[in-house]
């Protein structure tokens, strides 16, 4: 699949949830903008960063950001939401709720370094 | 020679600049018929969807403000923008940064926005 396309992409975050027993968000607005972060962090950067976080550009140092990153699971276990939204708890929407702000757990050095 | 002098010039400017200065040159203005009192100023990434959110809300509202994308500027400057936040809002960062003439609201916050842009 060609991740610094759309439909690459999109394949690829649906196999994450699929794997994971996530649910992707599904907001249409919200999904395209999750989505076309994506490609872009992909085509700029080499690797699909975090949309939402502020990337070095440095692989080595963007690693735990590197879509899903290394706290998607233990956000999504306590807030039913990774840290962008884009992958849920599969029971997410019977709490009637369109979205959930996820409190950075990044450590702050590694935001620093 | 002459081009080294320049060079020189330059590297003593961008030094004195002040980053108030710098934000200023790097903001680009969004237009509204409302919130001109407000100064509204976010300090977003231009592939965060809360960044988008964060627009979207006041774009409904016709609100004008300025907003810097960090992700798309120069390392130095960005270095310079970070560490300005730091130290004038002792928070830590995450986007959409906004501030306004009545506080400042980190991260997405369509609650907070309502009381302070009220």
């Amino acid at each position: 699949m060609d991740m610094s396309t759309k439909e690459g992409m999109i394949e690829y975050v649906t196999q994450v949830a699929k794997k994971n027993n996530w649910i992707l968000n599904i907001d249409e607005a919200t999904f395209s903008d999750l989505i076309d972060g994506l490609v872009d962090n992909k085509k700029s950067y080499g690797y699909q960063s975090c949309p939402c976080r502020l990337a070095s550009g440095k692989r080595d140092l963007d690693r735990d950001l590197i879509c899903p990153c290394d706290y998607s699971t233990p956000d999504i276990e306590e807030y039913g939401a990774c840290y962008c939204n884009l992958y849920l708890k599969p029971d997410f929407y019977q709490k009637n709720v369109d979205f959930v702000v996820v409190p950075e757990r990044r450590p702050l050095e590694k935001e620093l370094s | 020679m002459r081009n080294s002098n320049f060079q020189t010039k330059r590297k003593i400017i961008y030094k004195t600049m002040s980053v108030e200065n710098l934000i200023e040159g790097l903001a680009q203005d969004v237009d509204g018929e409302k919130g001109v009192e407000h100064d509204i100023l976010i300090f977003t990434l231009s592939t965060c969807m809360w960044c988008k959110k964060c627009k979207r809300f006041l774009d409904d509202r016709k609100m004008a403000y300025r907003y810097v994308d960090v992700d798309k500027i120069d390392f130095r400057d960005k270095n310079k923008i970070l560490d300005y936040l730091r130290s004038n809002y002792q928070e830590r960062i995450s986007y959409p940064f906004l501030i306004c003439k009545n506080g400042h609201v980190v991260g997405y916050n369509p609650n907070k926005y309502e009381e302070l842009l009220e």
